[in-house]
């Protein structure tokens, strides 16, 4: 099987230092390093439109563009952004549900808020075929992918390596590209919040001069 | 065995298949064997296989009455053992099947292999080992424990 575009660079990497683990080991393990970088970093995400309706608090939502809903960033409403900064809508607005919005008050009138959502990897990417197929890997933008090639390479390798009783176990090594996929991650959660801009504004107003019950998001 | 037939004036790498389908090769000053088979040399199929295990245990020649020393049943046999043990030594070899064992009949040589090539040579090793182990010859029983040894030492041995 030739691996989905996304992921092909990273494959290779992978099978080019660990021959010896099995391609789908390869493939279920780059899931789950997709799924840890993505709800880490906050980095895979997607606007949801929400129809405000008064005296609704509940908004359940469906995602359009692949991944399962995992962190509630800022629910702001489009017509008040003045300053390129996002602001809370309304504070106290959660999603301890995933895919269910939350509001803490009772709106008095109809609005158009757009939710941004921190997705997880999760859902699978399908190819193209007829009827299509899983191909074993996560939907996710190929942006990251692209991006942290590096980091992401390294958090597989130590998922194989640290694995008991296989050819290529490798405590050590493991022990070592785990530290490099957490510094990495680290870094992409950074750069993420910062929108990958560079020396960007560093100082924020403490959060004790908050005026409504939440940071704004990024 | 029919007599051997080798053309008169050879070319270095030319290849000569006997009747009973083992190839020699010209080097320049010899026929030396170099292949069981032409088709053995990928390993595709359960045929392609058994052809290898076959030459490992130098039992090639079926041109006698009594055909095979060992049966192609109970090399199959032996080659779904083995298949049975390395997922217990390496489910994650399977995760590509769902984790179902496959298994073959003698009967369809024809049939895939169907995990990643990678894992042939253990299955030979562990064929041609079981088969020797049961050998009633007790010279076979180094060989037999080595091609073992080598079977498990692929699947789980770690270098570190």
């Amino acid at each position: 099987m030739t691996e989905p575009l996304p992921y092909r660079g990273l494959y290779e990497r992978v099978k080019s230092i660990i021959p010896a683990a099995p391609d789908a080991l390869i493939r279920q393990e780059i899931t789950y390093i997709m799924m840890d970088f993505s709800a880490d970093t906050n980095m895979f995400v997607e606007e949801v439109p929400l129809n405000i309706q008064p005296n609704t608090l509940d908004y359940p939502f469906i995602l359009q563009n692949g991944g399962r809903p995992n962190r509630l960033m800022v629910v702001y409403d489009p017509n008040t952004i003045t300053s390129g900064y996002y602001n809370w809508a309304d504070g106290g607005i959660s999603m301890r549900v995933p895919n269910i919005i939350r509001l803490a008050r009772a709106p008095s009138e109809a609005k158009l808020w757009t939710a941004v959502i921190a997705k997880a990897c999760g859902t699978p990417l399908m190819d193209t075929g007829t009827p299509p197929k899983p191909t074993g890997y996560p939907e996710v933008d190929a942006w990251i992918i692209d991006k942290y090639v590096d980091t992401l390479c390294y958090g597989v390798l130590w998922a194989l390596q640290r694995l008991p009783a296989k050819p290529f176990r490798d405590p050590v090594g493991a022990k070592e590209n785990d530290l490099l996929y957490n510094s990495g991650k680290s870094n992409a959660r950074v750069n993420n919040m910062w929108a990958n801009v560079y020396n960007a504004q560093a100082w924020r107003f403490p959060q004790a001069f908050r005026t409504i019950s939440r940071k704004g998001w990024a | 065995m029919a007599e051997m037939d080798f053309p008169l004036s050879p070319t270095v790498g030319q290849r000569y298949t006997n009747s009973i389908g083992v190839v020699y090769e010209w080097n320049g000053y010899a026929w030396v064997v170099g292949f069981y088979d032409s088709s053995t040399q990928t390993f595709l199929v359960l045929g392609d296989i058994l052809d290898q295990i076959r030459t490992l245990l130098q039992d090639t020649d079926n041109s006698s009455s009594a055909g095979y020393r060992y049966s192609d049943d109970s090399i199959v046999m032996n080659i779904n053992m083995g298949l049975w043990e390395m997922y217990r030594l390496r489910p994650d070899i399977f995760l590509e099947t769902s984790y179902v064992v496959p298994q073959f009949l003698a009967g369809d040589p024809s049939a895939t292999w169907p995990i990643e090539q990678q894992w042939v040579p253990a299955i030979v090793y562990y064929a041609v080992g079981m088969t020797q182990v049961r050998d009633d010859e007790g010279t076979q029983d180094t060989r037999a424990s080595a091609f073992l040894q080598k079977f498990n030492a692929t699947l789980v041995v770690s270098n570190q």
